[in-house]
């Protein structure tokens, strides 16, 4: 049998309610402070969200047909990222580094303010453009302008394991020599669209998310863009070691109440690196905040892994940020492991007492070698990724 | 790149319920609405026209390539996906109070028709959803090669698009379409062609009358006369000015 895959990560960005770099980000989610704010958008309800901090810019020149709430966001991640996208292009041609990105709305927030000024005005405004600002593939034609990467690209849309599971397609383009890098990430901004259908389905809270609490109400809505730069090989601490991906198959929006597709995923991640789950030191839970998710998890997470690996989500920081949630909590998971240290579970406390899992709340630094990070979206879809240090 | 085999094959498009009504040429006007025969009756009866579409096609090109509809992973590729749905939602809320319908809200993720397929065929493997515009039918056969590739067996891979509505309607219009394709990492019983090298390229176009040559996933209906024609030839997959993409297909002898 060949030794399993693993993958460097050579650089990464990402910016969210948090902060507007990566620095600033990291250092808030270091000190345990959340970035969750109530909601100043117009809405017939309340509720907390996760705004990305500081101004946007707005997109010019060539790329200015790509301006929207969501090309803004990818802009400033693209601007952190280039110099590495670019020397990866360099080292193993354009056309050899591929895009992968995951969204769940896309530009749906321009459509809206597209939509509300044609049924006002009659006509849509001067500058909206459908294929560069609403449709999924404008994410992914920005950035190869931005990096000049040439290989491959698409967008991978499942929703809230959107950003999960393009490290699944990253991992298959290179272990098949599709791509000798893969520039892999998730875009999501906040819309009318799923603030108001998120409340449809009575999911949102109105204060700020506790998962994993005894007392947890329900989600909030955040905004944000991460993305990675994965390679064939290259001296990185961190490799991408696997990633599992399966099916509920049993609701389009409730997960299997016994968690049957989010442990099918844990233990494909798992199987794929040939790791044990006692080797797994912390795991980056999906927690949305959720009655059922958390329970359902919490039990899955439980069964495989026992009580005693902590278990945190980081959605009480950074907010539920659907299809750029999965790139977010991969970065997360790669800074416990380079840095030494378990975020603390904000607000966790107290705690439920049927969710037998370790919830720390306070920051711990344990080692920390490999880690775990679960997505799980509408339409039952799961997917689990393992990163880990260099054997 | 490793050859994979493609035989099993669905389609779906108004007046068109079948490949082989499409291949034939033969119109079918009472052809208005899948059969969806895979969807349980409130499955169904949820779903959109653009999901009913998608799974006809799907259960076709399983049922044509001797797929397992409890085990196969699937790969579904829609350059705009659920964008009536969507659309709709946008209408429900312009008033300052207004919600859009539970149901439609989960009903609107791209995945809609992915996870409705899973759900009604109580299949838990992995499936996943891509978006790549005009180069979606591109893009989902390089997904499903890296699938295959990576981990064996077969997959159904699933091409389905309907028109933006108004205010955002394409010009010029094009109609709903929905094209399968079963393939495998190994050659089956049910194997009609191997294709290889995917690359970018161009080749020329087979020649496709009226609206459907602007549909974004025009070129699986190229893909799918391949299949059914086994002839050596190059198939090209997408409209780019700067080339494109290309497959090489060749016929597998009769088993």
């Amino acid at each position: 049998m060949s030794p399993p895959l693993s993958h460097p990560v050579t650089a990464y960005a990402l910016t969210n309610a948090l902060g507007a770099t990566t620095a600033e980000v990291i250092a808030l989610l270091s000190q345990g402070q959340g970035g969750l704010a109530p909601c100043s958008w117009p809405l017939p309800f309340e509720t907390f969200v996760g705004e990305v901090r500081g101004e946007l810019c707005a997109l010019t020149g060539a790329e200015a047909p790509y301006d929207s709430r969501l090309g803004r966001i990818s802009g400033r991640v693209l601007e952190e990222l280039s110099p590495a996208v670019a020397r990866a292009c360099a080292r193993w041609g354009r056309e050899r580094v591929a895009v992968v990105l995951g969204t769940s709305t896309g530009g749906i927030h321009e459509t809206e303010l597209a939509f509300d000024a044609h049924q006002r005005e009659g006509k849509l405004p001067a500058g909206f453009d459908f294929e560069r600002q609403h449709a999924f593939h404008a994410l992914v034609e920005l950035a190869q302008r931005r990096t000049g990467a040439a290989g491959p690209a698409y967008v991978v849309s499942t929703a809230c394991s959107s950003s999960g599971k393009v490290l699944g397609t990253a991992r298959r383009l290179l272990a098949t020599g599709l791509a000798d890098a893969v520039l892999v990430g998730g875009v999501d901004s906040l819309c009318q669209t799923t603030l108001r259908g998120f409340r449809s389905l009575e999911v949102l809270s109105s204060k700020p998310c506790r998962p994993f609490a005894k007392e947890r109400d329900g989600l909030n809505i955040g905004e944000g863009g991460a993305m990675l730069l994965v390679e064939r090989e290259a001296d990185a601490r961190v490799h991408l070691l696997g990633v599992g991906e399966s099916s509920d198959a049993h609701h389009m929006s409730h997960p299997h109440p016994d968690g049957v597709g989010m442990k099918a995923s844990m233990l494909e991640a798992l199987e794929q690196a040939a790791v044990a789950p006692a080797e797994i030191d912390y795991i980056n839970a999906h927690g949305t905040g959720t009655q059922l998710n958390d329970l359902t998890e919490g039990k899955a997470i439980a069964a495989l892994f026992g009580g005693e690996v902590p278990v945190v989500s980081t959605k009480a920081y950074t907010g539920h940020m659907l299809g750029a949630g999965g790139a977010t909590e991969a970065i997360f998971s790669i800074v416990a492991i380079e840095q030494g240290w378990v975020p603390a579970a904000l607000r966790a406390d107290p705690l439920d007492p049927e969710i037998p899992i370790h919830i720390p709340p306070a920051r711990l630094e344990p080692p920390v070698r490999k880690v775990l990070s679960n997505s799980f979206a509408f339409g039952g879809s799961n997917v689990s990724v393992l990163f880990g240090a260099l054997r | 790149m490793k050859a994979v085999y493609a035989g099993g094959i669905g389609l779906w498009t108004a007046g068109y319920p079948c490949p082989e009504a499409w291949i034939a040429r033969e119109a079918d006007p009472a052809a208005t609405a899948p059969a969806s025969a895979l969807l349980p009756a409130a499955l169904k009866r949820r779903s959109s026209l653009l999901t009913r579409m998608a799974i006809e096609t799907f259960a076709q090109a399983a049922a044509s390539g001797g797929a397992d509809l409890a085990t196969v992973p699937t790969v579904w590729g829609s350059a705009y996906g659920e964008i009536d749905t969507t659309i709709a939602m946008l209408e429900m809320m312009r008033e300052p109070d207004g919600l859009p319908s539970p149901t439609r809200f989960h009903n609107s993720v791209h995945n809609t028709a992915a996870g409705t397929a899973s759900i009604a065929g109580k299949n838990r493997a992995m499936s996943t959803s891509l978006a790549a515009g005009r180069e979606t039918v591109a893009m989902g056969l390089l997904e499903t090669l890296a699938l295959l590739g990576e981990r064996g067996g077969d997959a159904v891979l699933v091409f389905f698009d309907e028109p933006p509505p108004a205010p955002f309607a394409p010009v010029p219009a094009w109609p709903a379409l929905a094209v399968a394709f079963h393939l495998s990492a190994e050659r089956r019983p049910t194997s009609r062609i191997a294709l290889a090298e995917l690359r970018r390229g161009s080749a020329a176009a087979l020649p496709m009358a009226g609206p459907y040559a602007f549909h974004p996933c025009a070129p699986a209906l190229g893909l799918l006369e391949a299949v059914v024609k086994q002839e050596q030839q190059s198939v090209p997959l997408g409209h780019r000015a700067d080339g494109g993409w290309v497959v090489e297909a060749r016929p597998v002898p009769e088993s």
